[in-house]
């Protein structure tokens, strides 16, 4: 008893490992759409994207910065793809950019420009990619306040952005309507320090991150200078679900000509699936992980209590 | 025209170091200090400077201060700069290599491994800009580019990066089985918290306790409001406090590297 007592509080790592794979496995080969009840936070940035003035005629844009590679395309593609369906289906013009990361700026527009085929949006009109743009302090100084003369020509055909009919009227930080931080690392800080009080009215800002940052947010969220949060593949779960019921929506409102295609991302060889259907394997996997610091937990309580009664016997 | 700018530019710019170059170790301190003074009082000026409405370069109102205009171009040559020390880092690396792998020291196969990488990604870079494939599928006629790029990012890089990153999940469920162990009252504390928040955040939690009507007094006690419960309440002070030490920090920090007091910057190993 003792024995097996012992061996489950130190088990082999390669049996979690083992377990944890097969669980894995079997539960992204065959997954079902997680029913997700939505988070506030997630719901709040649902909503501001819905009330952004980035509409046609409205003379704003909402500027997506894609700071992601391909390590946490899980969360962060998946979020991307949620929010790119949600702007094409509520009509909104949008810019994607990727200030110091060259993987995400291959990413956001291949998704955007996969999405805009699906959802007959048009290159330069609806859409338009700023490219790739050094991380410095003088970016994020020059930007708000000059937006052509910073970015200066697009990211995809390399013409000036001031060509493109997207651009009339785009100047400065007031007038983009709403910035969305899509990254794994801690960007959105610059953000917020540099562009956020360079804007009148305040710039809202969306932040969708992997699961492991989303702690360090809840004081800015809590103060305003964070609109709402996509917190990882939960995050992306759960806008996932919100912009489903919308898409279902405008297609019995005749809204939409064709119907969604979730493998509609072709130029990102396999791009991941659902993000509702990644949460069933995200949920199997905590479960095991429970399930081992139970067995864990069990075991080191057992011994102790072996060993109190044994010492008893002792005395006695 | 273009190419004489550049000729001349790089001319302009050799003639500087090599005067540069001259100095004592006295005075090159001192030009590093002076320009990391100017460039930080810059900076600063420009951000704390009253704002008032100005004209951009192309006649347009904008709120700004006497500043504000020079800002964009600044921005351009500190990004030259920025291509510079690039240079600068790629040459720094090829000596360091380059001379482990001619004399065969100890690891000279990582060095290999490193100009491996580096040549064939610069040279795939190259071409995969003249293929660009696109998200909007501007550039396409290029195919050898198109190919490489995507045997290479896709099916390569993208690879390598999402195993690096997968393979945590399998450290996170061996480190939480041994780590998350009721040995004291402040361990189980820690362990109850970290079984809230991963029950709190997927569908199982919220299914095991969904028995409990949303709209009760006992609706607390579901997963999903616990979790809530837990971030907005403890996490949030405790990230705002920690937020709080490091901004000041931070400020003592960027004080001492502005003014040139922080002991190992500039040349302080040299008498």
């Amino acid at each position: 008893m003792e024995k097996f007592l012992r061996q489950l509080q130190s088990l082999d790592r390669r049996w979690i490992y083992l377990v944890l794979s097969i669980v894995l496995i079997i539960t992204l080969i065959k997954s079902y759409p997680d029913k997700p009840i939505v988070l506030p936070s997630v719901q709040h940035f649902y909503d501001a994207v819905d009330q952004a003035p980035a509409g046609p005629g409205q003379g704003k844009i909402i500027l997506v910065n894609t700071l992601f590679a391909a390590g946490t395309i899980a969360e962060n593609g998946t979020q991307m793809r949620s929010l790119v369906r949600h702007l094409m289906l509520t009509h909104k013009r949008f810019a994607t950019i990727s200030v110091g990361e060259p993987q995400g700026a291959t990413y956001g527009p291949a998704i955007a420009g996969d999405l805009a085929k699906q959802y007959g949006y048009e290159y330069g009109k609806d859409w338009i990619d700023f490219g790739y743009q050094f991380n410095t302090l003088a970016f994020f100084m020059s930007f708000p306040r000059d937006i052509p003369g910073q970015i200066k020509t697009d990211g995809q055909e390399n013409k000036p952005i001031t060509s493109f009919p997207i651009m009339q009227g785009i100047r400065n930080i007031n007038d983009v309507a709403m910035h969305v931080e899509i990254t794994a690392s801690a960007s959105v800080y610059d953000w917020m320090q540099y562009v956020q009080p360079k804007s009148n009215p305040r710039l809202p800002i969306g932040y969708a991150c992997t699961g492991v940052m989303a702690a360090d947010a809840y004081p800015y969220l809590d103060s305003g200078q964070l609109i709402g949060m996509m917190p990882g593949l939960k995050g992306a779960s759960d806008y996932e679900a919100l912009v489903d019921k919308l898409q279902t929506q405008e297609e019995a409102a005749g809204h939409v000509k064709h119907h969604y295609d979730p493998n509609a991302i072709t130029s990102i060889p396999a791009f991941p699936p659902p993000a509702r259907n990644l949460m069933y394997s995200q949920s199997a996997a905590h479960i095991v992980i429970i399930l081992f610091i139970i067995f864990g937990n069990v075991g080191l309580l057992l011994s102790r209590r072996l060993a109190k009664k044994s010492a008893a016997k002792e005395e006695a | 025209m273009f190419v004489l700018a550049i000729a001349l530019s790089v001319l302009v710019f050799v003639g500087i170091m090599a005067l540069l170059h001259q100095l004592s170790p006295r005075g090159k301190k001192w030009i590093t200090i002076l320009f990391t003074f100017v460039a930080g009082l810059y900076f600063m000026t420009e951000y704390f400077w009253p704002v008032h409405h100005i004209k951009d370069p192309e006649g347009n109102s904008i709120m700004g201060n006497f500043l504000t205009n020079s800002i964009s171009p600044v921005s351009e040559y500190i990004q030259l700069i920025l291509i510079w020390t690039i240079g600068l880092g790629i040459i720094s690396l090829s000596i360091v290599h380059g001379q482990r792998l001619l004399k065969r020291m100890p690891g000279w196969h990582n060095s290999l491994a490193f100009f491996l990488a580096m040549i064939s990604f610069i040279v795939i870079g190259y071409i995969s800009h003249l293929g660009k494939v696109p998200a909007v599928g501007a550039h396409k006629d290029f195919l050898l580019g198109t190919v490489i790029t995507y045997k290479t990012l896709y099916g390569f890089l993208v690879n390598l990066d999402s195993t690096m990153f997968a393979l945590l999940a399998f450290y996170i469920a061996s480190a939480a089985y041994r780590a998350f162990r009721v040995r004291t009252v402040e361990a189980g504390l820690l362990m109850v918290s970290a079984l809230i928040v991963m029950l709190g955040l997927v569908s199982f939690g919220v299914w095991l306790t969904s028995g409990i009507p949303a709209d009760s007094a006992w609706a607390f006690f579901r997963f999903e409001r616990l979790y809530s419960w837990l971030m907005n309440w403890f996490n949030m002070p405790v990230q705002r406090a920690v937020a709080i030490g490091v901004a000041v920090g931070g400020l003592a920090m960027a004080m001492r590297i502005w003014l040139s007091l922080e002991r190992g910057s500039f040349f302080s190993q040299e008498k």
